[in-house]
């Protein structure tokens, strides 16, 4: 039980890579957002064709966006200290 | 195609997987893993998501309540998507505590639980054998789609899919105990079904989506179409149950117990899941959303009275492509497989490590250690599990039996969602929240339970009637959303008002700061007991393997022999190992029997946190200490410079002031020995006697300098206080250095009417400080038409304030330090014609009078500021130096 002491500040990759890392949070906050609102908000519109178009177009994307992501992160030289931020 | 084909066909493809799954475990055996150890592996693996429910029941649910199927995966999509924010963490917790199972996982954050544990598989198992019971059903169910009108089906389908499923289950995931938890031939073969099955959906998609209906447009208008038509209605969705499925759905795709063996136990480390992040929900999206053309299409195109559920198979069937639908039912009976291999061994392992293994213990707690203790535990746990499989396998067909196959069990898929996130808020605040406590976690998932299996599972069984919700809010999703509030609601409130053990804090700290727990608080056991470890592990993993742990430990410790020294860290480790195979909760117990130790206490933990904060406390002292330390050094080397330089002076000083005192005295020598000579004129001998007179002057001068500074320095001056007006000693003290001084003509600036100030001091000490100052002017003063400025002031204190300044070239920075010191002179002794003695004296004095002197920077030449007080202090006189002056 070493007292860790946090890095207050980073040096270019290591905060790249902690930037990627809350990008990935906000691509998933979107998509549950977007999966969950409009259907709740709107149930008379998103319960046909028009839902399916949206729920498909939406998570296609959320995949895509995640893959490009992890793609860069797995990349990106992961730094020796890194917590769990 | 008859149902007997596709009955050896689905044989055939069992002795495939075996074949694969044999193959995987040799390869890892002889350390060939590492090809296998892939991502895309773990990810396929993943797949045991998709049961034979995605096949069968998706299609029918989404027939007829259209879009709502899609939160199944949805769900899973929003939590993958999340993945490294979320997941990564379980997963490396749950691999630093070498987690076996959720149950394991949860009674090993509170505090190696065994009643939670058990509580917990009580849960698992229940929420299992109806959802087995599901799988098995659907085979035959599939089986039936084949079978022509009046053909009779072979008999007890479902009994031989069962034996067959629980024997590749016990071979492949019972092979041997292992310190963790894996079965790579099990993750080979459901990654090879995961591809059957996805091709096999993909082909019977396609083949709706682009064979029988026009492409994505097409479906697109034939959803439109459901709208307006009568089964319509069903399809609107229902806010409250989106919202609650989409929940359940994320939830269970970590907690289902086959879900959390393939995601977080046969995971080697946390990095596959960049991999699975994006590329698990791209299999789920494939999935789900070819179940929507076959609903759709399956419903214009078949008659009325055919079961939804077998659209899959019904459409290509219809249109006479048998093989097409012989390779959708090998796709569905791939899901069935993975999903009842999986789950058995996965409740099987919590069954054995949480039920049968704590029993053990008890009926022979005489017996578990020692050496009269040798049968082989090991095979005695591989049998445990072997039978909790056939049993949950078993309970999984008797439960499909009793049922009578009925379409009561398509909805068993949700119901073991639900039963399953009951553990979720335990977990959830387990990872974050250090204050969640055992009793909490009990009440809450006791509680959540009792109201999950009164709503929703028993009812689901039509053991207890529906219970009505009130008007406007959809039954299940009612009954999960109050489940799932008293459970948290009851481990909030309980955890708040609990005092955990110290075992249990010790394990909060770990999972939630994600910290190796190596520092166990227990005193160092003795050497016997080491080798009763060694028995203990070698009969649960067999004496080879035991040996090389502890030959490995004992290597590490720079120990030869097989019996390491039994540190904490070392036993740490080495009961995590062993949790790694039986459970946190069981090898606690196990550790505690053999090495008849008690339990941690609240003063080994505080003795814990003690040496924590020690070693924290410690570096803070070092660091302020080091910081004084520089500071002390830097005021040590800014005195070593004063130091030096005065000393520099002072030599310069001592030099000068013996010159001072041999000129004259060697001029009263050389003239007091002409005057010797009897020839000398008159004149000559009056003149000679009156340079002799004024050399012993300076000389007495010099001389009174230094005796006045001596005074003044050991506080033996006495103050003599007059009043005064300053405009008087300005003139005096004006006239005195005029009439000393040289013969420039000096611009005197003067204030007269500011200069009438009454002032309570000694005048005689006044005026030699205004001397001095003045003279100083007089000397120094470097401008070519030289003005001496004199200010004065009467402070709001009502002390008064001279200022003397001139505009010459002032004293450059770095001797203002020093012109107050004794022996300073700045600049060319000559010319100065004193001995640097003046403005130390004028320092000491306006010290004696109460007052001060110092130098103001920025005044266009040197300016010299006097502040009187308003009356003088009355001189203090220390005891001691009347006591000295005395002796």
């Amino acid at each position: 039980m070493t007292p860790r002491t946090r890095r207050l500040f980073l040096g270019r990759d290591a905060y790249r890579r902690r930037r990627l890392l809350d990008a990935t949070r906000v691509v998933t906050a979107l998509f549950a957002l977007a999966a969950l609102l409009p259907p709740i908000w709107l149930p008379q519109y998103f319960s046909y064709g028009r839902g399916a178009v949206w729920l498909a177009v939406s998570w296609t994307a959320a995949i895509l966006a995640t893959a490009a992501l992890h793609h860069a992160l797995g990349r990106t030289p992961r730094p020796e200290d890194e917590d769990d931020a | 195609m008859t149902p007997e084909t596709l009955g050896l066909a689905a044989i055939a493809y069992v002795a495939l997987m075996f074949l694969v799954a044999h193959a995987a475990d040799r390869a890892a055996l002889r350390g060939r893993w590492r090809w296998m150890d892939r991502p895309v592996i773990y990810t396929l693996s993943l797949s045991v998501y998709c049961s034979a429910w995605t096949f069968y029941g998706a299609v029918g649910y989404a027939s007829r309540s259209g879009l709502e199927f899609l939160t199944i995966y949805l769900g899973p999509g929003i939590v993958f998507a999340g993945a490294w924010w979320g997941l990564r963490r379980l997963v490396r917790v749950a691999r630093m505590h070498r987690v076996t199972s959720i149950a394991d996982l949860i009674s090993s954050r509170f505090g190696k639980s065994p009643g939670l544990a058990a509580l917990v598989t009580l849960i698992a198992v229940l929420a299992a054998t109806p959802y087995i019971a599901l799988q098995l059903q659907s085979v035959s169910m599939a089986i039936s789609a084949f079978a022509e009108d009046g053909h009779d089906l072979p008999p007890a389908i479902a009994l031989w899919v069962a034996v067959g499923l629980a024997a590749f289950a016990i071979l492949f995931g019972t092979r041997n105990l292992a310190a963790d938890e894996r079965h790579h031939g099990v993750v080979m073969a459901i990654a090879a079904e995961a591809v059957v099955k996805l091709a096999a959906f993909v082909a019977v998609g396609s083949y709706v989506l682009w064979g029988l209906a026009d492409g994505p447009g097409d479906v697109l208008a034939r959803i439109d179409r459901m709208a307006v038509s009568a089964g319509g209605e069903g399809w609107l969705i229902r806010p409250d149950r989106w919202f609650t499925l989409i929940a359940l759905s994320g939830a269970a795709v970590v907690v289902l117990p086959r879900m959390f063996h393939v995601l977080v136990v046969e995971a080697n480390d946390e990095d596959r899941l960049h991999h699975a992040g994006w590329a698990f929900p791209a299999y789920l999206a494939a999935m789900s959303f070819l179940v929507l053309p076959i609903a759709v299409v399956g419903q214009d195109m078949l008659p009325k009275g055919t079961n939804p559920d077998l659209y899959v198979l019904e459409l290509p069937l219809s249109q006479g492509h048998d093989t097409l639908a012989a390779f959708a039912f090998l796709g569905g009976f791939s899901s069935a497989m993975s999903m009842v291999v999986v789950s058995a061994i996965a409740v099987s392992t919590m069954m054995a490590n949480h039920w049968l293994m704590p029993l053990v213990l008890r009926l022979q707690s005489a017996r578990i250690s020692g050496p009269a203790a040798r049968e082989d535990l090991g095979t005695f746990m591989l049998n445990a599990r072997r039978m909790a499989i056939v049993a949950v396998i078993g309970a999984g067909w008797v439960y499909h039996q009793i049922s009578g196959g009925t379409s009561a069990l398509a909805s068993m898929g949700i119901v073991a969602f639900s039963g399953m996130a009951q553990v979720v808020p335990a977990m959830i605040s387990g990872l974050l929240w250090r204050g969640a406590t055992r009793r909490g976690a009990i009440a809450g998932i006791l509680a959540g339970a009792s109201i999950w299996a009164m709503l929703i599972f028993l009812p689901s069984l039509g053991l207890l009637p529906h219970a009505g919700m009130p008007a406007g809010i959809d039954p299940f999703a009612g009954a999960v959303l109050l489940a799932l509030s008293v459970n948290l609601a009851l481990l909030t409130l309980i955890s708040l008002f609990d005092f955990p053990d110290p075992v249990e804090r010790l394990q909060a700290l770990s999972f939630v700061h994600a910290i190796a727990p190596d520092a166990s608080p227990s005193e160092t056991a003795r050497a016997p007991q080491a080798e009763a470890l060694l028995t203990l592990a070698g009969r649960i993993w067999g004496s080879e393997k035991a040996l090389d742990v502890f030959r490995k430990s004992a290597d590490i410790q720079g120990k030869s022999g097989y019996l390491p020294d039994l540190t904490p860290r070392f036993l740490s480790d080495f009961e995590r190992r062993l949790a790694g195979t039986v459970g946190a909760a069981t090898a606690a117990a196990l550790m505690t029997r053999v090495l008849g130790r008690g339990g941690v206490t609240v003063s080994d933990l505080m003795e814990v946190a003690g040496e924590a904060s020690r070693a924290r406390e410690d570096n803070r002292r070092l660091e302020t200490a080091s910081h004084e330390l520089s500071r002390t050094a830097g005021m040590l080397q800014e005195s070593n410079e004063k130091l030096t330089a005065l000393s520099a002076q002072k030599d310069a000083f001592l030099g000068q002031i013996s010159h001072e005192l041999r000129t004259p005295m060697t001029s009263i020598r050389a003239l007091s020995e002409i005057m010797m000579e009897p020839e000398l004129t008159a004149p000559d001998r009056a003149r000679f006697a009156g340079i002799i007179h004024d050399e012993a002057a300076r000389m007495t001068r010099l001389l009174e300098d230094l005796l006045d500074l001596a005074v003044l320095e050991g506080r033996h001056a006495r103050l003599k206080p007059a009043v005064v007006n300053l405009h008087d000693m300005i003139d005096r003290a004006l006239a005195t250095s005029g009439a000393t001084a040289s013969s420039r003509e000096f611009t005197i600036l003067r204030n007269p009417v500011a200069e009438h100030l009454a002032v309570i001091t000694d005048p005689d000490r006044l005026l030699q400080v205004l001397i001095n100052l003045i003279a100083n002017a007089r000397k120094y003063c470097d401008a070519e038409f030289p003005v001496i400025r004199i200010d004065t002031r009467r402070n709001r204190d009502g002390g008064t304030q001279i200022d003397i300044s001139d505009n010459g070239s002032g004293i450059g920075p770095e001797s203002r330090a020093l012109i107050f010191e004794k022996f300073a002179r700045l600049n060319d002794p000559a010319r100065a014609g004193g001995a640097g003695l003046g403005l130390a004296i004028c320092k000491e004095i306006m010290e004696f009078l109460g007052g001060s002197i110092a130098y103001l920077p920025g005044q266009g030449g040197a300016c010299f500021r006097v502040t009187l007080p308003p009356r003088p202090r009355v001189a203090p006189v220390a005891p001691n130096d009347d006591a000295g002056s005395g002796r």
